[in-house]
């Protein structure tokens, strides 16, 4: 009984605070069996008429429920332990203070990557949407919930009826609820590669130059993310962010560049940037694809590009496909062997397309015409570059078995040895 | 059948013109098969022949000796005014593409290859023959009246011995009314072509020979197709052969897209139906507007060997006339649109004279 009073008498101080409810201080008998008192004092609830937060916490939920039911709105010979407090731990300190301790967000639990992601909660205004004025009882104050004057007449204190008020506090339920919806609801982010990576997605144009200049026609695409860590003597394992992102207009100009920082965004924007700054151009031919077949090896990444006809589509590598298109090259064959490290990946392919010799340097460096053949044309020659400088009279010497090196794995795959099940594998255009 | 073959070696006395000797010896030693650019043998319909027979007889009394298709001078008009654009000839075709591939080349190797692409161009061009319609076959070899009633459907008799050309096949058919006849032209074709495929014929005739197709076609500026697509499901003797290329023609008259045939190996066939027809006026106006003068002056020569005795031929030879003045002429006498080739002469000349006064 006496603890029953006790509970009784706590109550309506948690609903005082800063709402200006009017409240009756009534005290009612309260025989809900109702969760310990300690919980209830930490319930951050500006009256029982608000909707309780929906929050992941049970305890929130349930403790709010347990309120509501008790301090339900009716009329007043049915209110069950309606308490309120004018000041209570909850007036002595500001809405921030008091969402810092409840969110938790310093301490030993989240150093070290110790949060759980699943465990984060969210602010919330709970003041949002109160209007000084409007209370339980719906009355009418001129000058705050009612404009103050009306065809020049000042207005006096009016009531509204109760289907009025049971309205408009309906209306106020139901707005509540599609904010909490609305804060709820999940953006579905582009998908890259594939569902849960980074590769792949697209992080908007880089921002602009400290003298304007703009590069709206660049796209930048994120290629790897990765977590490093660090020893530090303080903390121990320091995570850090290391983002491999590639810019390109499309028409040729593109670069790439890695970023490091200890939130992700920020290293998304330091690799945007920077890459910007390192932009290489790389010639192709009829704008759809590479001078001729590039078959290089960097460090320990062996890369073999092939020249492809209109149409053919892009047949590489995931990230080699991504480059390719932000640099505006739409038909190619390449493999990758060996290691597949992005970084070298990257690095090796801008090296080999940006060495690449196009038809006007052969036709100078053999001062010979560079003439193409093609089979849909028949013996039709297409002359694609002559040299500029004299043009020499003695033709090219060609030994009847071109003197190159093979490729076993192509050689193979020629002679019918190769049993693979991914060559000719049926993919997506592109 | 001894009536058959002995009318088979008359058939090739008949054809006895020095073009078709060479092809009588061809279609001896060679099967026709998957000849699409080479003339069949005995370029000249049955009809011709008697003529030209007639004519030998009589070669000294009258000159009058019809020129044909396949006659050097012709050809030699026709082929100069087809033109060679290596372009338009060796246009990328539909196909599955592979990468092309480069060589290094002097200048004389680039000659070398230019006149390798010439020789086959020339090939490409060379044109399906002009034929007279063939006459339909009507004979009867033999009336077996006993076997009336006992079959219900037709059968039909095929020779596949694999070195006869199709020509002197033996197809007959037995109709279950018990007459014993030969096939008829169209069912010699789909004989033929079920026992003996080309590449590119197909046994019933494909949708796209119906009107309203081939008016989609049209439309389209597809005429090189059509008539490829025609030379390659009909015998160039059949009737279907020569009403679409007479409705091609027609078409590219009443449009004036000429160009569209040009460096085509259909251009002789197009020019020679004009000529025929007397209506060149269309195709010389779009020659001259294209400064191709001397293509023109040699359509006119053409028409002049054709009707030797019309009015322009006469005026012609009186007045020995040469280059424009022959045009001059012919737009004079004979043309329906004589003042729209003058106009056109005018203008050319005009841009000529402004042209070297500039250079």
């Amino acid at each position: 009984m006496a603890a029953a009073v006790r509970a009784a008498g706590r109550l309506p101080a948690l609903c005082g605070v800063p709402a200006g409810h009017i409240w009756s201080r009534q005290l009612y008998l309260n025989t809900y069996p109702t969760a310990s008192v300690l919980a209830l004092k930490t319930v951050l609830n500006n009256g029982p008429l608000s909707y309780p937060g929906t929050r992941d916490n049970h305890h929130f939920i349930s403790l709010t429920r347990a309120l509501q039911t008790q301090c339900c709105i009716s009329s007043p010979s049915n209110l069950m332990g309606q308490q309120y407090r004018s000041y209570s731990f909850f007036t002595k300190l500001t809405a921030d203070e008091l969402w810092k301790g409840a969110l938790a967000e310093t301490g030993a639990g989240a150093r070290k990557g110790r949060g759980k992601r699943s465990k984060k909660k969210r602010k919330k205004d709970l003041n949002r949407g109160q209007i000084i004025g409007e209370g339980r009882h719906g009355f009418l104050w001129p000058g705050l919930n009612v404009p103050l004057m009306k065809e020049g007449a000042m207005q006096t204190i009016a009531q509204r009826s109760k289907e009025e008020q049971e309205k408009v506090e309906a209306d106020m339920i139901q707005q509540r609820e599609e904010w909490d919806r609305k804060r709820k609801m999940k953006i579905k982010r582009e998908r890259g590669w594939s569902g849960n990576t980074w590769g792949g997605v697209s992080l908007g144009p880089p921002d602009p130059g400290p003298s304007g200049e703009t590069y709206d026609d660049f796209d930048t695409r994120i290629l790897e993310v990765r977590n490093v860590f660090n020893m530090t003597a303080k903390e121990g394992r320091k995570k850090s962010v290391r983002v491999l992102v590639a810019v390109g207009n499309g028409r040729g100009a593109a670069g790439f560049a890695v970023g490091k920082a200890t939130d992700r965004m920020d290293a998304f924007r330091k690799a945007k940037n920077r890459a910007v700054h390192y932009l290489h151009y790389i010639e192709r031919y009829e704008d759809h694809t590479i001078f001729h077949d590039i078959s290089l090896r960097f460090k320990r990444t062996h890369i073999k590009m092939k020249k492809q006809p209109r149409g053919y589509g892009l047949r590489c590598h995931r990230a080699i496909i991504t480059i390719c298109r932000l640099i505006g090259i739409k038909d190619m064959y390449a493999k990758v062997s060996g290691s597949v490290n992005m970084l070298n990946l990257t690095r090796g392919l801008f090296h080999g397309l940006s060495h690449q010799e196009t038809h006007q340097q052969l036709a100078d460096k053999k001062s010979l015409h560079v003439v193409e053949f093609r089979e849909e044309c028949g013996p039709l020659p297409i002359v694609v570059a002559s040299p500029q400088g004299a043009l020499r009279k003695e033709p090219e010497l060609e030994d009847e078995v071109p003197d190159i090196k093979l490729d076993w794995e192509e050689v193979r795959a020629a002679q019918g040895m190769k049993r693979s099940v991914w060559s000719n594998l049926k993919r997506a255009a592109t | 059948m001894a009536a058959l073959r002995t009318s088979v070696t008359l058939w090739s006395l008949l054809t006895g013109s020095r073009n078709s000797e060479r092809g009588c010896f061809r279609a001896r030693i060679r099967p026709q098969l998957g000849a699409l650019l080479q003339p069949p043998p005995g370029p000249c319909g049955v009809g011709l022949p008697c003529r030209r027979l007639a004519s030998e007889a009589e070669s000294g009394s009258s000159e009058i000796k019809k020129p044909t298709f396949m006659d050097e001078e012709v050809q030699n008009l026709l082929i100069k005014m087809t033109g060679l654009n290596l372009q338009k000839v060796f246009k990328p075709a539909i196909q599955e593409l592979k990468p092309p591939t480069y060589k290094l080349m002097t200048q004389a190797q680039l000659e070398e290859a230019t006149r390798k692409a010439i020789e086959a161009a020339k090939v490409r061009l060379k044109m399906p023959p002009v034929l007279e319609e063939r006459v339909p076959i009507n004979d009867v070899l033999a009336e077996d009246k006993i076997l009336e009633g006992t079959e219900t459907a037709k059968y039909v008799f095929t020779d596949i011995s694999y070195s006869i050309p199709h020509r002197e096949r033996f197809i007959v058919v037995r109709e279950p009314s018990g007459t014993l006849r030969k096939a008829s032209w169209e069912e010699r074709d789909r004989m033929i072509q079920i026992y003996f495929p080309k590449e590119g014929r197909r046994v019933l005739t494909p949708v796209i020979f119906k009107e309203e197709n081939l008016r989609n076609m049209y439309s389209q500026d597809r005429h090189v197709d059509v008539l490829n697509l025609c030379v390659a499901q009909f015998e160039p003797d059949s009737a279907e052969y020569i009403k679409i290329h007479h409705q091609t023609y027609e078409d590219i008259d009443k449009h004036g897209k000429y160009d569209l045939l040009r460096s085509t190996r259909h251009f002789g066939g197009m020019a020679w139906y004009f000529v025929n027809k007397k209506k060149i006026d269309g195709l010389l106006i779009d020659q001259i507007q294209r400064d191709l003068v001397d293509d023109a002056t040699s359509l006119v020569q053409l028409y002049h060997i054709l009707h030797p005795d019309g009015q322009s031929a006469q005026e012609a030879k009186e007045q020995a006339a040469e280059g424009l003045h022959l045009i001059k002429v012919f737009a004079k006498t004979e043309a329906q649109k004589g003042a729209y080739i003058e106009l056109t002469l005018q203008a050319y000349q005009e841009t000529v004279i402004s042209h070297s006064a500039a250079s």
